[in-house]
């Protein structure tokens, strides 16, 4: 049996296995499959159906994943079984987490950057520099039912009592209340006190030691802790699910958060990307949406539920391009929360929920921000920094035709400069993510044999000209033997223009003097070369922040004319 | 798919656990009655932490002539655990009856008092399993009616079916007796309409679905509501309403999953043909009982009359699996399968 590699991915609704071979000397996807989730119940109904999905891809495919009776075993006994497996998961409550550091600046504020790619709820962040008196803080330590707790601050060599008095509180947290589930601690602080926290905490293999997150005053380094917050997660995920742990113990594999997973990934593409911008991923989900951003060597990430209230309701019916009441729209949206399956088959129901994805990608995309303010995401002008290519995922993606995806994604975005949207369609940076560290080969290649779709190129126009005037001449060379085309484009125009299929298409921008096209200089234009994409290259001169009627009708009428312009 | 199981003779099973370990006090085949504790966990109730070093002023290398007490000894309010001796005596004691549990660096933490954390069951019925450290489920039998969302209050009480025009003044100040009920109105409860009810003291409201204007009030009342179909201006189908009917003036109990979560109605009762040794997964299939879940047919029910092997094109321009559903007015709908709640009933229904 040819070399196979087979990554899960355990996700809120539905569990997702990829089969991954050789062809012709390069890996490629090969199959997949997919069950519903079953993480609530006993481990009996975890088993199965983790056991239905290997089940799926073994009869599909050559390769071995079950024993003769069809069971999950040691996978290790098994002839043909792939090289190695690897697991991921975003099912699961957050895990509540505790940030403890001595400074707002140099600690917490890092280490919210950290944990936010290992799906945790912040409950409690204890700053040292308050001078909390010791019972108070115990207090807080101790009714704050936390899962899992994060200890970071402190220069190498530097101040160590308020620490140790942490770590001594820490140690009665642990031993003298009785848990169903284990907390796990992370330290990733003054590296002095390490072995005392250690020797002081007596957490057993609960304890897990980490380089300082700060490396040096005002610089921190997230992936120095990334190994220790892997296996407190993993730790903790094994005691919640039952099942789990012997289904990664059968399977020889390590579950690791599906964020993290793809941020592997996110990152490797910025590596090797070379073109100065950053990558950035969105995951739409139906009832959260996951902002992966890499930029300058820097992986940032979170996952986002949007609580309903009457704010975020009216925001999302103002992007609506159906008319419809408040009350039918919020009912919608809190319906919708109890069944993430639904499918909207009128154009009424599409039109609240991708006026409510906009607003949920809007209000992660800000959420990050605050996480990181270097991030680049302004929430009336869009995403001011550039990053190259946005790769689109989730469920509500895969709901909508290509010119719907593009269309929500751009107005939740609204992205400056030129861009290039990618669809991963099969989530395939989840699932090369668990792969990444068994074979990096696997993962090269398979994203080097172009395996997103191009949704589209989108030129976003900076200009400050009332709605109507000229702001870009946009030139089109489809090859020698065909006619230059010419667009004009105006303020507050959204254009489509088609690539050619299967080959290049070149346009040459003309920019007025006060408009930017992302070349540097407002004014300063130049050829650009896009590949055939599934919309193709959308011009958005409509302007930063989006410039809409007050009126309902007319409104609608704006986003349903732009949506068509796009596909229809 | 999802599921609701809207039937008489249920078996019905209720987890009751503590949020951490502690003692069950109950064995399975245990009969328990309402507000019976099943388990309990006893944990100190504060904590003090002291700082002997700074507040007595003692040299760290010279702490342990000072202390008086050992680590893990009991101790009575008022004892000294610390005495630095000379002019003026500095003492450190004991505020409350407790135990010394940590000595380090000098720091004394004594644990006070003690706190139970009890688990007590909502609902009448047999211990049938044993969660060991944790819990016990109970087991009884009765008419089920589950709903899709609640507001985390558990609550019994006799059920009446509110019948009451709510648009005629002159009944505005004649709102039947509602202490301590459960009551179940089907008109369109606003909030002006939901203050109404509660000023009449119910133990419960349940409605067919809860209008969004009402969410936030519904989950801050001291009183449970729970919502049959969840949200918006649903009326309740066929089945439900005369399962409702079997429970007028009988004792019921509401059951919340937590807050945000669904909810179940049961009403105690004989045991009927249903047995959860032999039941089977019902799954979605021709003649089943589905609730529709979206406009312009929501909460509508009806039955599965085909499901086609192929995908079908909707107006959203979206594909999926559908289902051929029968109204009970005898409308046939093509609906995506996942558009569906499955209904569990009685097979005359």
């Amino acid at each position: 049996m040819p070399k196979t590699y087979l990554s899960l991915d355990i996700g809120k609704s539905q569990t997702q296995a990829w089969l991954f071979a050789q062809k012709d000397g390069t890996w490629a996807v090969q199959g997949t499959a997919s069950v519903p989730s079953a993480i609530e119940g006993d481990g009996d109904q975890f088993r199965k159906s983790i056991q239905k999905l290997l089940s799926q891809i073994e009869q599909s495919h050559e390769v071995r994943l079950l024993d003769d009776h069809g069971k999950i075993t040691n996978i290790r006994r098994l002839d043909g079984a792939p090289a190695s497996i690897g697991m991921s998961m975003s099912a699961g409550k957050p895990l509540r987490t505790a940030l403890i550091g001595l400074s707002e600046a140099y600690s917490i504020a890092p280490l919210r950057r950290l944990v936010s790619l290992f799906n945790c709820e912040v409950v409690l962040e204890v700053n040292l520099q308050e001078n909390l008196n010791a019972t108070t803080q115990l207090d807080r330590l101790l009714t704050s039912d936390v899962e899992l707790y994060v200890i970071g601050g402190g220069a190498n060599g530097g101040a160590q009592k308020a620490l140790k008095t942490v770590i001594d509180n820490l140690r009665l947290v642990y031993h003298l209340i009785p848990r169903a589930i284990r907390p796990q601690i992370v330290y990733c602080g003054n590296q002095e006190l390490a072995e005392y926290a250690q020797s002081e905490i007596e957490a057993g293999l609960d304890m897990h030691l980490a380089s300082n997150i700060q490396t040096n005053p005002g610089q921190e380094d997230p992936s120095l802790v990334w190994k220790a917050m892997l296996k407190a997660f993993e730790r903790l995920r094994l005691q919640q699910i039952p099942g789990l742990a012997e289904v990664v113990s059968d399977l020889r594999t390590h579950v690791i958060p599906s964020d993290f997973s793809a941020g592997r990934m996110v990152r490797f593409l910025e590596r090797s990307s070379g073109n100065g911008k950053g990558v950035l991923m969105l995951r739409v989900d139906a009832d959260t949406v996951s902002v992966i951003a890499a930029r300058d060597q820097k992986l940032d990430g979170l996952c986002h539920r949007l609580d309903v209230n009457d704010e975020v309701l009216t925001a999302a019916k103002a992007l609506s391009i159906q008319i419809t009441d408040m009350n039918s729209f919020a009912a919608y949206i809190y319906n919708r929360a109890l069944f993430p399956e639904y499918i909207p088959a009128t154009l009424e129901d599409l039109g609240i929920e991708h006026s409510w994805a906009r607003v949920r990608i809007r209000e992660a995309l800000a959420a990050l921000q605050e996480l990181d303010p270097d991030f680049g995401y302004n929430p009336s002008l869009g995403l001011v920094r550039a990053y190259e290519p946005i790769i689109l995922s989730g469920s509500e993606m895969r709901l909508a035709l290509p010119h719907q995806g593009l269309m929500l994604a751009l107005d939740g975005i609204l992205p400056h400069g030129i861009t290039t949207i990618l669809q991963d369609e099969q989530s395939l940076l989840t699932a090369l993510g668990s792969l990444a560290p068994y074979d990096p080969m696997l993962a090269v290649q398979v994203l080097d044999n172009q395996v997103f779709t191009n949704l589209a190129t989108i030129i976003s126009v900076g200009t400050q000209t009332s709605e109507g005037q000229k702001v870009l001449q946009i030139e089109v060379n489809e090859g020698e033997q065909m006619p230059r085309l010419y667009h004009k484009i105006q303020a507050g125009d959204l254009k489509r223009i088609e690539t050619l299929v299967n080959s290049k298409t070149e346009l040459y921008l003309s920019p007025q003097d006060d408009s930017d096209v992302g070349m540097g200089l407002p004014g300063l234009g130049g050829w650009v070369t896009v590949l055939d994409s599934k919309v193709g290259v959308v011009v958005d001169a409509r302007g930063r922040p989006l410039n809409l009627p007050v009126d309902e009708i007319a409104r609608a009428e704006k986003l349903h004319n732009w949506l068509w312009e796009l596909g229809g | 798919m999802s599921k609701v199981i809207i039937q008489s003779g249920q078996p019905v099973y209720k987890q009751v656990r503590l949020p951490q370990p502690g003692t069950v006090l109950v064995r399975t085949g245990q009969e328990v009655e309402v507000g019976d504790v099943l388990a309990e966990a006893v944990i100190p109730r504060e904590f003090q932490v002291f700082d002997i070093v700074n507040h007595l002023r003692i040299p760290p290398n010279r702490l342990e002539q000072y202390l008086k007490r050992l680590n893990g000894e009991a101790v009575k309010k008022g004892d000294v655990i610390a005495q630095k001796p000379g002019l003026i005596t500095r003492i450190f004691r004991a505020s409350q009856d407790g135990k010394i549990v940590s000595m380090r660096e000098g720091r004394v933490t004594l644990a006070m008092g003690e706190r139970k954390l009890q688990v007590r069951a909502p609902i009448a019925g047999t211990v049938v399993e044993l969660i060991p450290g944790f819990g016990a489920v109970i087991g009884l039998t009765g008419n089920l009616v589950q709903g899709l969302w609640s507001n985390g209050l558990n609550a019994s009480g006799s059920f009446t079916r509110l019948e009451f025009d709510f648009n005629d003044p002159q009944q505005r100040e004649h709102l039947p007796e509602l202490v301590d009920k459960v009551v179940y109105s089907g008109a369109i409860i606003t909030p002006e309409r939901f203050r109404l009810i509660i000023a009449g003291k119910p133990a419960a409201i349940v409605l067919p679905s809860l209008v969004p204007g009402l969410i936030k009030e519904a989950l801050k009342s001291p009183v449970a509501v729970m919502s049959l179909n969840g949200f918006g201006d649903q009326v309740i189908d066929p089945v439900s309403l005369e399962l409702l009917g079997e429970m007028q003036d009988h004792e019921v109990f509401l059951l919340s999953d937590g807050k945000d979560q669904p909810a179940e109605l049961v009403m105690p009762g004989e045991g009927g043909q249903n047995s959860a040794l032999f039941d089977e997964e019902v799954t979605l299939g021709l003649g089943s009982m589905v609730r529709l879940l979206g406009e312009p047919y929501l909460g509508s029910t009806g039955r599965v009359v085909e499901l086609p092997d192929q995908a079908e094109r909707f107006a959203s321009g979206l594909t999926a699996k559908v289902a051929v559903v029968e109204r009970h007015d005898g409308e046939l709908i093509r609906v995506p399968v996942t558009n569906l709640l499955l209904m569990e009933v009685n097979p005359k229904d």
